[in-house]
């Protein structure tokens, strides 16, 4: 009897494991750190016995029109890491499942939902949730003290024309590179940050929204050509040389290369590439103390003004397990262990996670920066999408730049094509 | 023996002329080698110094990496996509050129301008058609549609090639053949093929290079990771924020390599298969 | 020349056409019918990226007037037809048309470089173009290029130059990257028709006490003129459609400097989601191609590949 009994207990189990086991879910994830995630996700599959996880994943270039086709026809993946802007639209579109109901239940994040950044950046056009900021970062400038020290310099420039100053001077006295931007153009230039950066010191830039509830252009074609003029010195002068034109991203391996070799003062990065500058040279370079600091970038009358960037995660509205999909956000929410142990460069876009990543003392420029750091704001809920004026201002700067044509030219046709694209938008 | 081309002779300067000749031939074939090589060079450098110039430190944690992430299974998946579509492209193209070529039928005109067009629309162009068209019907991440694309994109312009390779061809082979009591297909493939074969070689190659290095249909269509062929994974290693060197440099080496195998014992297939003695023109 | 027949002949060629021809129109049929009308059908609407399951309005002609109304369309058009397709095609086919036959000669079987050589030719083409580009970068950058570093040390130039940043020269450097990576199938071709060229014509040639360069225009021109027509169809089809090149290298900038129609699509569809508008630049793409291609095959290769009519 006992035999049959634990016969029987042994099937029921596993009809009970199997029936359990048929659930699958697809997770899409986009960044280089892909074994870290798996391990994460090895570690969400043991603590959710019956689910399973499938990695997909998709290069940023190709990941928008990539999941808004496959949302199109019903294949896109259930969960999905999507760039900070996307949610918005991607909900406008019918791309994304809208998660009001779920947000309200608990075990999201480490405070709930209040506590997470850019929620307003996650709501669509009909003002349901559509996304879950998943991390966050911004932008902070890494320099070389060694070379700022040469030309004299010892703290770290606080406002835009001494940092050209600064940047001209190194250049003078060192013959090396000052501030070498990314000056080219591609489908996601450097240019539109940091021209944003500047904007930003000085007034609320491109788009902003008026209390009557109606977006406008806030910028004149002066103020527009004020930006373009001010990085353009840097190429005309020369402490950025011309062949920084050709290449575009934050990232690239002239920057990275420039910073490691010493040809390059400084660079306005993420704090992902700040850690690879800083680690690489100390593998490159063991014993020797780093010769990199961050801090934030200048100031303006407005502040020293940053975004808010980051991922946010949604589930596609074809997602058949939401259940199972939930569940994952969950846990990709919580900063243990994925944040703790297997994904450590970055940070979870809550503020609660924010006030206890630790930084170490080079890296002491991002969350000062992410102190000042504002939400993309009207540019993101306004009518104009990011990456029509991402794309916009990168042409018209990059056409100042190689000498087609004059500042004031472009200001003033990226200020008409903006005007006009606000006008057919907004109804 | 190949047709002989004595521009030695020609040029009437002797010696002196041969050895320019030489060197410059060095000199272009070093040009044209000099950027792969170095990527292959790279590709047993650490990515720390494969960048600095002097430093050298050898290693083979970019392929130990690289193959521990699963990229043999890109490479396999590519190969098996691309030598299927490559055959039965070639197999394909090799009648329909020489109906085109040799034989006369109605409509002959309009059919071969229509075997073109499709290569007149850009493939971005392309894509999202296919796409939902696919999806639709249930192919995505599915071989057999890969498979079909490629076949469909090779097509065209292999038929245009070989109808050019098979200009050169004398007819009296044919004719004899047709005296003789052949069947057509047997005087293609039999008669025709052996003398065409260099151009089938080139045609060969240039379809499975297309498939090999082919990147967005693969992108739209294959989303499974154990699907995806060798250009996803390559391109997967360009990061926006880090880009993996070590990684790409490697993965570069091994795209390039099974192209060069495979075509190591063509080459030799290149020159004519016109036996000596063949029909006088 | 009497047609050559034979009893059963004409069932046979039947059989043959049917076998030859109904699989290939079977590909071309399913893969392309369904994307043209989509395309265009799609460009007389306003169909955005973030519409693609709804469908987009009905808008006529709208988005063509556009396009043809916009000053960034002739420098488009300029940059595609004359930079990337003219220029392209010709630096090509003349580079092809040289090297075919200098790997061809007879000097470099004597010194056994003609297996090395043919090797070597296709390893510029066995790269792919996101490969090639990455280390055409590394070698045009001013700073650590090994270009810049011959061209500084021969004196040539005193400072280095950013190919790709200046107007002057990045055209010659995407062409150069173009060149380098497409050059193998031009060469091959035009080596392969070298190569089925009779021995005894130009020994007749010779006899005969033409010159060479009269040598060249009537005994290997005509012979290599098939495999020329080919290859120029072909090059200009697909450099004209072509995206992967501009968009790795300059990204179609600075700006918009290097913008052609191929990544005017991408951004147009991919960047500002205006995929009824890119649709129609695509349409014209295709019709600026059929044109070309029917002209071509008719005054041009037609004469050159019909053959006699059995």
């Amino acid at each position: 009897m006992t035999l049959a009994r634990i016969f029987a207990a042994g099937v029921a189990l596993a009809l009970l494991g199997s029936a359990a086991l048929a659930q699958t879910i697809t997770f899409r994830f986009n960044d280089p750190e892909a074994p870290g995630m798996r391990a994460a996700l090895d570690d969400f599959e043991k603590a959710n016995p019956g689910i399973k996880v499938t990695m997909q994943r998709a290069s940023w270039g190709d990941a928008q029109q990539q999941f808004l086709r496959e949302a199109a026809v019903g294949t896109a993946p259930d969960v999905a890491q999507l760039a900070f802007v996307w949610p918005r639209s991607f909900g406008g579109a019918g791309a994304l499942r809208p998660l009001d109901d779920l947000i309200k239940r608990p075990g999201l994040g480490v405070k709930g939902w209040d506590d997470f950044f850019a929620r307003d950046l996650a709501v669509g056009p009909d003002s349901k949730v559509y996304g879950i900021p998943f991390t966050t970062d911004t932008f902070a400038m890494i320099w070389n003290r060694d070379l700022f020290a040469a030309a004299g310099i010892n703290e770290f420039p606080k406002d835009f024309e001494s940092l050209r100053a600064a940047s001209q001077a190194i250049h003078q006295k060192t013959g090396k590179t000052g501030w070498g931007f990314p000056a080219g153009s591609c489908g996601t230039p450097t240019i539109w940050f940091v021209l944003n950066f500047y904007w930003w010191s000085k007034g609320p830039g491109l788009i902003d929204l008026q209390p009557d509830g109606k977006y406008r252009v806030a910028m004149t074609p002066a103020e527009i050509k004020d930006g373009f003029d001010y990085y353009n010195r840097y190429l005309q002068e020369g402490h950025n040389p011309k062949s920084s034109l050709s290449f575009c991203l934050w990232g690239a391996p002239e920057i990275v290369e420039g910073m490691l070799g010493g040809t390059m003062a400084m660079a306005s990065v993420p704090d992902t590439v700040a850690i690879e500058i800083i680690t690489k040279w100390q593998q490159r370079n063991p014993g020797k103390p780093v010769p990199f600091a961050t801090s934030p970038h200048p100031a303006g009358p407005n502040g020293s003004r940053t975004f808010f960037g980051g991922r946010m995660l949604g589930i596609s509205a074809n997602a058949k397990n939401v259940e199972a999909a939930w569940k994952l956000v969950q846990f990709l929410t919580q900063p243990d262990p994925l944040f703790t142990r297997h994904y450590t460069n970055y940070t979870p876009a809550q503020r609660a996670a924010l006030d206890s990543r630790a930084w170490t003392p080079e890296l002491a420029g991002y969350p000062e920066q992410l102190k000042t750091a504002r939400s993309w704001g009207a540019y993101g809920t306004g009518p104009v999408a990011i990456p029509f004026m991402w794309n916009a201002v990168g042409r018209a700067a990059g056409s100042v730049f190689i000498g087609e044509k004059t500042s004031a030219q472009a200001a003033a046709e990226l200020h008409d094509a903006i005007s006009r694209e606000l006008a057919k938008n907004q109804k | 023996m190949s047709p002989a081309f004595r521009l030695g002779a020609w040029l009437r300067i002797g010696l002196l002329g041969e050895l320019a000749i030489v060197l410059v031939t060095l000199l272009v074939l070093f040009l044209l080698v000099y950027p792969t090589a170095w990527v292959i060079l790279a590709s047993f450098r650490t990515p720390e110094t494969m960048f600095v110039a002097g430093r050298w430190a050898f290693t083979l944690d970019n392929y130990a990496k690289l193959l521990a992430t699963g990229f043999w299974r890109n490479i396999a998946n590519s190969l098996l996509l691309c030598l299927v579509s490559v055959l039965i492209s070639t197999v394909l193209a090799v009648n329909a050129a020489y109906a085109f070529s040799r034989l006369r039928f109605p409509g002959k005109r309009s059919l071969f301008a229509s075997v073109l067009f499709g290569q007149t629309f850009p493939w971005i162009v392309l894509v999202t058609p296919i796409f939902i068209l696919c999806a639709r019907l249930g192919l995505l991440n599915n071989p057999v549609s890969m498979i079909f694309v490629y076949v469909a994109v090779t097509l065209p312009f292999s038929i245009y090639l070989l109808v050019g390779y098979l200009r050169a061809v004398p007819r009296s082979l044919d004719e004899a053949a047709i005296i003789d009591g052949a069947t057509q297909l047997q005087i293609v493939w039999r008669i025709v093929l052996p003398i065409m074969l260099p151009g089938i070689v080139a045609t060969a190659t240039y379809a499975f290079l297309l498939c090999w290095s082919e990147y967005l249909f693969a992108l739209a269509l294959l989303t499974q990771d154990e699907l995806k062929t060798m250009p996803l994974a390559l391109y997967a290693y360009f990061g926006e924020n880090v880009t993996e060197w070590g990684s790409v440099m490697a993965a570069s080496a091994l795209t390039t390599l099974p192209t060069l195998l495979l075509f190591l014992p063509l080459q030799a297939r290149m020159t004519s298969g016109l036996a000596a003695g063949s029909v006088k023109q | 020349m009497a047609a050559i027949s034979r009893p059963g002949l004409w069932s046979d060629r039947r059989r043959f056409l049917t076998v030859a021809l109904v699989p290939t129109f079977f590909f071309l049929a399913c893969f392309y019918v369904y994307p043209t009308v989509f395309n265009l059908e799609t460009s007389f609407t306003d169909m955005s990226l973030f519409g693609l399951r709804k469908g987009g309005d009905w808008v006529g002609i709208e988005n063509y007037l556009e396009i043809l109304a916009s000053g960034d369309f002739r420098r488009v058009l300029w940059n595609t037809v004359i930079w990337l397709t003219l220029v392209g095609v010709g630096v090509r086919i003349l580079l092809g048309l040289v090297l075919a036959f200098l790997l061809n000669s007879p000097v470099l079987k004597r010194w056994r470089l003609q297996t090395l050589a043919r090797v070597l030719l296709i390893v510029p083409w066995a790269t792919p173009p996101v490969v090639a580009i990455v280390v055409w970068r590394w070698l045009l950058d001013p700073r650590v290029g090994a270009i810049n570093a011959a061209l500084v040390s021969a004196g040539l130039v005193d400072q280095p130059i950013a190919f790709l940043a200046e107007r002057l020269w990045v055209w010659p450097a995407l062409i150069t990257i173009i060149t380098w990576n497409t050059l193998p199938l031009v060469t091959l071709t035009f080596m392969a028709s070298l190569q089925s060229l009779p021995e005894e014509l130009i020994e007749a040639a010779r006899i005969d006490g033409a010159s060479r360069w009269q040598q060249i225009r009537y005994v290997y021109l005509p012979h290599l003129k098939p495999a020329i027509i080919v290859m120029v169809l072909m090059s200009t089809f697909w450099t004209f459609n072509n995206f992967v090149y501009v968009w790795l290298v300059t990204g179609a900038g600075p700006g918009l400097y290097t913008n052609v129609m191929a990544t005017e699509v991408y951004i147009q569809a991919f960047i500002n989601g205006r995929f009824g508008f890119s649709a129609a630049t695509g349409v014209i793409m295709a019709t600026i191609m059929t044109v070309f291609g029917l002209i071509y095959l008719r005054f041009v290769a037609e004469r050159e590949l019909a053959e006699e009519q059995t």
